[in-house]
């Protein structure tokens, strides 16, 4: 290469350079994150009003700022008739570009919910900046924007604190479950119906918007994970809660852990046992038109408190506290079963099995699947295995005499 | 000027870019349902019998390259338009490569920048990069290998241990669905991305080894075609067939999904870098078969000189091409269907055909 | 023996510049004209040193000339009385002598020492003086006889200054080429270890060396090699990287294409691979040719030491390359274009880092970098007591003061003093500086197309380091072309017990210079 060529690559090199200007470039200064979003609707004008609640990076743990004393997140609204228009409707309310990537929760309210979802969503298909992993809540008894209002205790970004309340509560509860776009997404898409956990605010919600709540033991309000939303058609119609909930995620195969509680001979629901394995296989076929599910549950459990007195050193007791917990399983999973039939409302995703395993089964079902569904039949196997007792054998009660 | 010469490790390397390039992130074989890992598998075979043919007629011709030959085998006339065919449609593939990659960057991340520019970039990569010699660029294929493979292990590792790879999702696999498997093979994912293969007879004669070409020819697109097949079951396993229908890049919608412990996630970059890397090879191995054609059409003595004409036509038909990327994938669809089945599979094995009924028959002077 | 030493006189004599072509007559018999010739041609310098004998009562006159500093004061007068022993002999032998029969038994006697030679004209007699030898002159003949008397001040071999290696010698080279030759003979003890030498630069007159393995170093090369250096034209070698600018066959490459070393083990390593060194007189650094990119990051420590420590020590260094090649790069990208890529905690922490902070995160990193430059450089050229302090100061003090002050903040620093440690990593230095270089480069790049200007930039970048070649032998070697046998000393370094086969690539080299043996060569390595 002779000096000319040099010459002319790094002129090329330089032209290309100018050219491209920064287009893309942003700085970190000049972005809002948002880090979560909460999508209302508002009925007399059939708009979506759009919560986010933006990052004040100045005033999070880490920051060098002077401004200590703000709080943690700033909450922006905007209504119109797309979510992106009121996306970019909040350019009047907010100093900086609202930044999107990430997002990690969406909130919707219960009137939208009521309303119908399905349309909501696509937006965080087709954006790249929207991320399909974002948690989705639904709003108990309120609007969105009250709940991305509230702070919480211990975690300095709200929307972090909800997902991660989630993502405790489904660990260990086994109520909810992590439910993300993608899920939703999938759920509109497929052949059944969705669930969706929800929130709601316990307390004096104009008191949770205070950085004063956090300065106390005792907040004034805080967001409380509560119950399962179950949609039907893309509408919120029932709220499940306790054991129609967990029986949901039974029948999912969603459980994680839980606890159940069995009676002992002398007490109710005195020996908590905690459910550390489970899976659960569904199977269906149609026999005389009609599904039959087959669901077939096998999980491991842990004693692990228990009040009155029983003897875990022998067999027999261990044997029928697996028989109480098989009951106690099938009991939930029968409930949540029977609402959903109830509601012809498919959440289980029974349609989209049926369809993998038996595509000609499904087509001739296709059309009425939910009303065939509410006639479907539950075929239940519940196998349950206590695999320890923890540290002791027998309990410092007496026996009973 | 020496005769610059490409071992076997590089060809092998320079078929499998070439092969995954975009189509490791471009959805294939339009619709095929959940059964298009399956799919890439049946049109494996096809893939490696148009390879035996390319080969054929190379050993027999070895130093020539496509439109040497088909000169050759259908007498000069005939011979030289059928070269003179090729190049609209090496030019227009290798600029449909880059639209395709133009347009995942415009809209996964750099959508305020004027597609021109970030064409134009990689167009400049292309003329330099041909400016340095075919040898070079099959040592850079080498290198860029091993690269690919590395950060494809990374993303389908860590997609697998994010746990989002649903094995639900690829079976079962009924009788109906092998029938549909198999049209999406034939011809669709037969020719794209294994009929492309074509423009690889006008780097033949580069090689060094001719003993070795079918060997290593055939292993390169058999590894490719695991991979690709690999790949699309993991992305189909992870989104579901709804969704991988439905997006434009399944590859990137899949791993913008992956949250490991809330640290590893997005990485869409790692999914950006890929389609760079595989789409900068095909294009330059199509804008290469371009320029040797051009050049062994038109008696052009030094070929280098020919890069950067065409490199920017083919820069320039990327976005003349289509206004916008539905049209630009409907267009696609028409191509792939229509013509493109003619260039890759129809002209050559014609050639090889007519060449062994001359040569049976004795009527080659 | 009468003896008279005389001082330089006067002569005044107009005298070609060193740089023109002096004309170069052959030794007069005339002893007194050629005395006023060589001061003429030195320019009556103090260091010349003239001493005439008169033997045989007077009939016969000798001159013994040298230089002094340059001469070793014990070998001079050992030399000289070696040659001067004429007059001990037997007088009657004595007295008979013409001065052709003196002269006869003074050349006997010098030659028989060893490492004597005749010279017949002004230049080369200049040139031998000027080397450091003694030369005598016997009146009435054409001829002289030059005995290698070189010494002076050297300094002695001590510790590798710039390539420490924990385990291994500690010799390392010194400015004076025969030194550093037998440093190398007393590792190699082997007929096949071959040199050349010769003299290069019009005005300076190095001595050049180059060795090799006879029967491991490809011939070709060796021939090509040859006549590189042949053809090299200029005034003056001060070091070696004179030669290595001038033979580089990409001269507008960043890439260095020669290795250097002070270290004798890693010559004969290198030599041992094939590869062949060119020693010059008056620096300690030789170099080592052909070489590939794998090599810069290779060191002989890494034999000496176990090979699992010794792989993981490459794989580090390997990551230290990317590190300080991408990592400001990487970083500015991530927070200018790729937000996304951040992980949330992470991006919020950055965020509320870069809060206040008056610069562009590419401005930040630039003014850093180049901060950090300056220190370095500062470090280096500071007397080394002071040099510690400039590099204390400007690492802590200015870092700690500026995020303080926040003009920059704290992620930045961390980034940039990563990456400026992680240059360090390179055990060439000559490469590192190529890549901090490129650093710059493609922080520009970062700055203005985020990753995917990267992407395109790295695509470049190795397409050129494959183009690149050191005397015929691929850049990228044994990558790109791969050879999978050198793979087990490339990037890892397996137990010496598996690596019984000898590189092959170097030792049958492709030539560029050999058009019609190119397929056949390749076949030989790629096979």
């Amino acid at each position: 290469m002779s000096i000319k060529g040099v010459m002319r690559l790094v002129s090329v090199g330089v032209i290309v350079l100018m050219l491209s200007g920064c287009w893309n470039s942003r700085e970190l200064n000049d972005l809002a994150i948002v880090s979560g979003i909460g999508i209302d609707l508002v009925p007399e004008t059939n708009e979506f009003k759009v919560t986010f609640q933006l990052v004040n990076p100045s005033s999070t743990a880490t920051g060098f700022g002077a401004s200590a004393g703000e709080p943690s997140i700033v909450i922006v609204s905007a209504s119109d008739r797309t979510i992106f228009g009121a996306l970019r409707q909040a350019s009047k309310r907010a100093t900086r570009q609202l930044f999107f990537a990430h997002t990690q929760l969406v909130v919707l309210g219960e009137s939208l919910a009521r309303s119908g979802i399905n349309d909501v969503f696509d937006i965080f298909e087709r954006s790249h900046e929207l991320r399909l992993n974002s948690a989705v809540l639904v709003a108990r008894n309120n609007d969105a924007a009250s709940v991305l209002k509230i702070l919480t205790a211990i975690e300095s970004l709200p929307s972090l604190g909800l997902v991660k309340k989630t993502q405790n509560t489904s660990r260990v509860w086994g109520e909810n479950r992590t439910i993300d776009v993608f899920d939703i997404i999938n759920g509109i898409t497929g052949e059944g119906d969705l669930t969706i956990n929800g929130v709601s605010i316990q307390g004096n919600a104009s008191e949770g918007m205070k950085k004063s709540n956090l300065e106390q033991t005792v907040s004034h309000a805080g967001t409380v994970m509560d119950g399962l939303g179950a949609f039907s058609e893309g509408k919120l119609i029932y709220w499940m809660k306790d054991s129609e909930a967990r029986g949901t995620e039974w029948l999912l195969n969603r459980i994680e852990e839980t606890i159940i509680n069995i009676d002992s001979v002398d007490k109710k629901e005195s020996i908590a046992v905690n459910i550390v394995y489970s899976r659960t296989k569904v199977k269906i076929d149609i026999q005389d038109g009609l599904p039959v599910f087959h669901v077939s549950i096998s999980e491991e459990g842990i004693v692990n408190e228990t009040d009155g007195f029983v003897d875990l050193s022998k067999r027999e007791e261990i044997v029928k506290l697996e028989q109480e917990l098989q009951e106690q399983t099938g009991k939930d999973v029968r409930q949540a079963l029977q609402m959903a039939q109830q509601m012809e409302s498919d959440i289980f995703n029974f349609g989209n099995e049926l369809k993998r395993s038996d595509p000609q089964g499904w087509a001739s079902l296709d059309k009425k699947w939910g009303h065939i569904f509410a006639q479907g039949k539950l075929d239940l196997h519940v196998e349950a295995y206590i695999r320890s007792t923890g540290m002791s054998l027998k309990p410092y009660h007496p026996a009973p005499e | 000027m020496r005769k610059e010469a490409i071992g076997p490790s590089q060809l092998f390397a320079m078929i499998v870019l070439f092969e995954l390039g975009t189509a490791l992130v471009v959805p294939v074989g339009l619709e095929s349902g959940h059964a298009v890992w399956l799919s890439i598998l049946m049109a494996l075979p096809g893939g490696i019998l148009l390879y035996l043919v390319f080969t054929h007629l190379y050993l027999q011709f070895p130093d020539l390259i496509i439109s040497g030959y088909a000169r050759k085998i259908l007498g000069p006339w005939i011979g030289w338009t059928v070269g003179l065919l090729f190049l609209p449609v090496l030019l227009y593939n290798g600029s449909r490569n880059l639209r395709e990659a133009g347009d995942l960057l415009i809209s996964a991340s750099y959508d305020k920048t004027p597609i021109l520019i970030i064409d134009s970039i990689m167009i400049i990569a292309v003329m330099y990069i041909l400016s340095l010699g075919i040898e070079v660029f099959a040592r850079t294929a080498e290198i860029f290998f091993w690269i690919i493979i590395v950060m494809g292990l990374i993303c389908i590792f860590i997609v697998i241990a994010a746990g989002l790879v649903e094995l639900k999702n690829l079976f079962p696999i009924h009788g109906n669905d092998l029938w549909e498997a198999l049209g999406s093979a034939y011809p669709n994912i037969w020719i794209f991305p294994f009929g492309e293969v074509v423009c690889f007879t006008t780097i033949l004669p580069h090689f060094s080894k001719s003993r070795k070409i079918k060997k290593t020819g055939i292993v390169a697109i058999t590894l490719s075609a695991c991979l690709l097949s690999f790949t699309h079951a993991i992305e189909m396993g992870v989104l579901g067939e709804n969704l991988y229908s439905r997006t434009t890049f399944p590859m990137f919608t899949t791993i913008t999904l992956v949250n490991v412990a809330n640290f590893i996630q997005r990485l869409d970059a790692l999914v950006m870098l890929t389609l760079i890397i595989g789409v900068f090879f095909k294009m330059t191995v199509y804008c290469y078969a371009a320029v040797a054609i051009t050049a062994d059409l038109f008696k052009v003595r030094d070929s280098k000189k020919l890069v950067i004409p065409a490199a920017v036509v083919m820069l320039f038909s990327s976005f003349v091409s289509a206004e916008n990327y539905p049209v630009h994938m409907s267009e696609g669809k028409v191509f792939l269907e229509n013509i493109l089945p003619i260039f890759c599979a129809v002209i050559p094995v014609l050639l090889f055909l007519i060449h062994r009924v001359r040569k049976k028959f004795g009527l080659y002077r | 023996m009468d003896k008279t030493t005389k001082e330089s006189g006067q002569a005044a004599q107009t005298v070609d510049s060193a740089g023109g072509k002096p004309h170069n007559p052959p030794i007069s018999p005339d002893l007194e004209e050629n005395i006023t010739q060589i001061k003429a041609r030195l320019g009556n310098s103090p260091d010349l040193i003239i001493r005439t004998y008169e033997l045989i009562n007077r009939t016969a006159r000798v001159a013994a000339v040298y230089m002094i500093g340059i001469t070793d004061r014990e070998m001079v007068d050992h030399f000289i009385s070696h040659v001067m022993s004429f007059e001990s002999l037997n007088d009657d032998i004595r007295l008979a002598a013409t001065t052709a029969e003196v002269y006869s038994y003074i050349k006997d006697n010098a030659l028989s020492i060893g490492k004597e030679k005749l010279v017949q004209d002004i230049n080369g007699l200049l040139e031998a003086l000027l080397s450091g030898d003694t030369i005598i002159l016997v009146d009435g003949l054409g001829e002289a006889v030059s005995g290698s008397t070189c010494g002076g001040e050297v300094r002695p071999v001590s510790e590798a200054s710039t390539q420490v290696a924990i385990r291994g010698s500690k010799e390392s080279f010194t400015e004076t080429i025969s030194t550093n030759i037998a440093l190398v003979r007393k590792i190699i003890k082997n007929p096949d270890l071959w040199t050349e030498t010769m003299k290069l630069g019009d005005v300076t007159h190095t001595d050049i060396t180059i060795m090799y393995i006879h029967g491991i170093a490809d011939e070709e090369t060796i021939k090509v090699f040859k006549k590189k250096l042949q053809e090299i034209k200029v005034d003056s070698i001060l070091e070696s990287g004179y030669i290595e600018q001038i033979i580089e066959d990409n001269k507008y490459s960043p890439f260095p294409t020669l290795y250097n070393t002070e270290r004798p083990d890693s010559v004969a390593g290198n030599l041992l691979d094939g590869r062949i060194a060119i020693f010059v007189d008056g620096t300690p650094f030789v170099l080592i040719a052909p070489t590939t990119f794998f090599m810069f990051f290779h060191t002989v420590e890494d034999y000496y030491q176990r090979y699992d420590i010794s792989t993981l020590i490459r794989l580090l260094r390997f990551l230290c390359l990317l590190i300080s090649l991408y990592g400001p790069a990487i970083f500015v990208a991530a927070l200018n274009f790729h937000q996304e890529m951040i992980p949330t905690p992470l991006l919020i922490n950055l965020a509320s880092q870069r809060e206040g902070v008056p610069f562009p995160a590419f401005v930040e990193a630039v003014m850093m970098e180049v901060t950090f430059e300056i220190i370095r450089e500062a470090g280096v050229r500071m007397p080394s007591p002071i040099g510690q302090t400039v590099s204390i100061i400007g690492g802590l003090v200015l870092g700690t003061a500026a995020v303080q002050a926040g003009i920059v903040s704290p992620a930045m620093v961390i980034v940039v003093s990563l990456t400026g440690i992680s240059s360090f990593a390179t055990p060439a230095f000559n490469m590192a500086l190529s890549i901090r270089m490129l650093r710059f480069i493609i922080m520009v790049i970062a700055a203005f197309m985020g990753l995917y200007g990267i992407a395109i930039f790295t695509i470049m970048l190795i397409a050129h380091m494959c183009s690149l070649r050191s005397l015929g032998v691929p850049y990228m070697s044994p990558l790109g072309p791969f050879v999978p046998e050198n793979q087990k000393d490339t990037f890892l370094r397996s137990p010496l017990t598996f690596m019984k086969i000898r590189k092959r690539l170097l030792n049958k080299g492709n030539s560029s210079t050999a058009p019609g043996k190119k397929t056949a060569k390749r076949n030989s390595y790629e096979h």
